[in-house]
This record gives C-alpha cells, sequence and structure tokens, in this order.
C-alpha cells in the first residue's frame, strides 16, 4: 500500500525522520492532551511532549508500518508522563524542609491557560474568563485517565476507538471515562 | 439552577455524549424534559470552555530535537549502588516474544532479536530507579501490580528499558549475570496468554507468573538466575 492509497495519513507504510516530522506536527495537538490529561500542567505537558519524541527518535525501528502513529507515539508520551508524576511525588513525599507533603495546592489562575476570550470589541469576556478558570481547576480533580480521555474527546473530538488506542485502554473504560468525567465536572461547576 | 439529579445516570450521558441510539433520543428527550435542557446547557458551557482553553487552533508546535536523546531524560539514579537491588534481579527478558503473543502483526521480533538488538547495543537502560520503592511503583504502573527483586549472589541489575514493538506495556529489566547479559521481560497476563519461543538455540527461556504479571528471563545460561529473585511486595496501605 502507497501512501497516497493510505486513506488516514497518521498510519503512514514507512517511518523515516522526514515523515516523523510531518506526522508529529499533525499528532502534537492530540499528544499535548494526553501529556495533559496526564500531568495536569501545560508547562509539564509540553515537556512530556519533547521528552517522548526525542525518545522515540531513538526506536523508530520499533513503529510497525501500518498501524496509528499518534498511538505510537502516545506510549512514549504516557511513558514519560508516569515518571514524571512519580518524581513530583517523590520531591514532595521526600522533603526534609517543606511541612506539606503533598504538592501545594494551585490557584484556578495558576492552573488556567490563557487570559480570557477577547469579544468583537476588545473586551476581555470576564464572565467567561473566570468559568473557563473554574473549569480548568474542576479538570484537576479528575484522575489522569479520565482527563485525558475527556480533553481526548472533547477537544480533540476523537471516536472511542481512537481515543481507546491512543491510552491503550478499553474502548468501554474510554467511554466511562469520559461519562463520568462530564458528570463530575457538571456537579462541581452547577451553581 | 440546575434541575439535575445529582447521581450519575449513564442514560443522562450517553445522550449528551452522542453515543445514545437516535431511535432512544427523541424519547428520552421527551421523557427528562426540562433536567435534560439544563444538563445539555450545562455541558455545552463546559465543552466549549474546554476547546477555548485545549483546543489546537493557533497552536504552536515545538520543532523536533536536533537528535534523538535517548534515555538521557532520565536520572542516573543509584538504584544499582543499592547493595539489595544490585545483588538481587538481573532480569533481562527478551521483548520479542509479546509482539506475537499480543498479535501485534507482521514483523514482530523473536526474544533472541530484541536480545541481540540490547546486547549489541550496549545494554543501555531508558530508566534507571533509584529507590526499592521507584522499581516497584513501575511495575503497579504498568501492570497494576508492584514487583521487587531480591538480592543474588552474581546478579547485576542495570535498569529498565521499554520495547514497543512487541506489546505496549512490556517492561525489559537488563542484567548482567556473572558478567553474562540477561534480559527478562515483563508483561501483564490478560495479554502474554502463551509461552514465547527465544528464536535462538544459543539461549534459553525460563518463565514464571507472579499475580497479574509473566515474567520470561531469556539468558545464555543453564539455569534463571534473575527470575527466583521477583517477588510481589507487602502492601503498605
Amino acid at each position: 500500500m502507497t501512501d497516497t492509497a493510505n486513506p488516514h495519513p497518521l498510519v503512514p507504510d514507512t517511518l523515516d525522520r522526514s515523515r516523523f516530522t510531518e506526522l508529529y506536527a499533525e499528532a502534537y495537538p492530540r499528544l499535548y492532551l494526553v501529556g495533559y490529561g496526564m500531568l495536569g500542567d501545560r508547562g509539564m505537558a509540553e515537556d512530556a511532549v519533547q521528552d517522548a519524541v526525542a525518545l522515540a527518535l531513538g526506536k523508530l525501528d520499533s513503529f510497525t508500518p501500518g498501524t496509528y502513529f499518534t498511538a505510537w507515539l502516545s506510549q512514549f508520551v504516557r511513558h514519560v508522563a508516569l515518571n514524571q508524576r512519580r518524581r513530583r511525588r517523590r520531591r514532595f513525599a521526600f522533603s526534609l524542609d517543606r511541612e506539606e507533603t503533598a504538592p501545594p495546592s494551585r490557584s484556578p489562575l495558576e492552573l488556567a491557560g490563557p487570559a480570557g476570550p477577547i469579544d468583537a470589541t476588545g473586551r476581555i469576556e470576564e464572565d467567561r474568563g473566570h468559568f473557563d478558570d473554574e473549569v480548568v481547576a474542576a479538570l484537576s480533580t479528575l484522575k489522569p485517565a479520565a482527563r485525558a480521555c475527556l480533553l481526548l474527546r472533547t477537544v480533540a473530538e476523537l471516536d472511542y476507538a481512537e481515543i481507546a488506542q491512543i491510552l491503550d485502554l478499553p474502548r468501554g473504560t474510554a467511554m466511562s471515562h469520559v461519562h463520568r468525567a462530564r458528570h463530575t465536572l457538571r456537579k462541581e461547576l452547577s451553581p | 439552577m440546575s434541575l439535575e439529579p445529582p447521581e450519575f445516570d449513564e442514560a443522562l450521558e450517553a445522550y449528551l455524549d452522542g453515543t445514545m441510539p437516535a431511535e432512544r433520543r427523541a424519547d428520552f428527550a421527551r421523557e427528562r424534559g426540562a433536567a435534560l435542557s439544563e444538563a445539555s446547557a450545562g455541558q455545552a458551557r463546559i465543552d466549549g470552555a474546554l476547546r477555548q482553553q485545549f483546543g489546537g487552533a493557533g497552536m504552536t508546535v515545538p520543532p523536533l530535537p536536533e537528535a534523538a536523546a535517548g534515555p538521557r531524560a532520565y536520572r542516573r539514579a543509584a538504584w544499582w549502588r543499592d547493595a539489595r537491588v544490585l545483588a538481587a534481579a538481573g532480569l533481562l527478558v527478551a521483548v520479542g516474544v509479546w509482539a506475537a503473543i499480543a498479535g501485534l502483526g507482521g514483523g514482530a521480533d523473536t526474544l533472541a532479536a530484541v536480545y541481540a538488538r540490547e546486547v549489541d547495543g550496549g545494554l543501555v537502560p531508558g530508566w534507571v530507579c533509584e529507590t526499592d520503592a521507584e522499581f516497584a511503583q513501575t511495575f503497579e504502573d504498568q501492570f497494576k501490580q508492584p514487583l521487587l527483586a531480591a538480592a543474588a549472589p552474581g546478579v547485576e541489575l542495570i535498569g529498565l528499558t521499554y520495547n514497543y514493538a512487541l506489546e505496549a506495556r512490556t517492561v525489559m529489566v537488563l542484567a548482567r549475570v556473572d558478567g553474562e547479559p540477561v534480559i527478562v521481560f515483563t508483561g501483564p497476563t490478560r495479554l502474554v496468554t502463551e509461552t514465547p519461543s527465544v528464536g535462538s538455540q544459543s539461549l534459553n527461556l525460563f518463565e514464571r507468573q507472579i499475580g497479574q504479571v509473566r515474567l520470561f528471563e531469556v539468558t545464555p545460561l543453564d539455569e534463571p538466575r534473575v527470575l527466583p529473585g521477583f517477588y510481589e511486595p507487602e502492601s503498605e496501605k
């Protein structure tokens, strides 16, 4: 099967560095969501994806041609993210100089991403920005797998077969994660 | 004011998620009335916020690193400097068989092929655990079950690495036993349903199962030296 006959651009028949570069750019938004889902932090998610890419570039021969590139690269992202989470837990658990043993709580503004949206007249939509902060804060209460499933479903608009491949979960589990995560967020965010 | 019931409602979630069968949706909407409208509106607002915050529009894709960094991102910790761990497990299990077992398609490596590749590469691990707890946690993260390895004479544990060509959750433990390279491949029992073949007459395969994890020691020696040291730690909870 040639690439031109392959209807799915992220299921390459061959993978070298040049092709990797193309596919990586296309897959990056989903990989970032996986990283953020696992870590709950934008900067750490970006770092995790970069570290994963570096790892994957050294293991191109482990990619099976004709399989889903994003799922393959997502394995590295999840692996790196897991290691980062363990290091973060250890740093706080074994600290002798800090009273707290858990990561310090973060304010919604720390957790939130860009500033609130700006409307057509240039004014910041204050209500929308505040609600977005609350949503991001509520997102942080979810477990990593649930958060990742929710983001891939809602933001990337993937079907459950793709989510299952990317996160290496049964399809039913991915769906359950999304449904329960949405219920949790509505409960937390209801007035 | 939210009219949404406090308890989890799978049918409601299926409706909001678009996975409820089309022929059922109209009836469901009639049954639920205003409560469904409230939930739909609330969910739409949350979804909009998530897309606003995490949507890929305008996202800048970082450039690729100049060269593959390999395992440099991982901490070179003193896992093997711990005498207990160092002496313990020369776990090197070839990954190859899992690819065939997990049905990952054509081109799956044999255990011998993966063993040879790792040995030729210098047995460089992708991850080194600093403590027993970290080692155990690695297996718990991957297989929902912690594992440790006790000390054994002549066994030097080098570190861990992963081979994604064979099975999504295959952890390889690299070691030297009396100076010889030995690899222990570990994978979940739910996926690893058969005993793999080594694919080489110069290597031996030994197998063990501990709870939800199957372990295969691929070694040039005539007996397993790393497998016997593995054990499931007692829960600290």
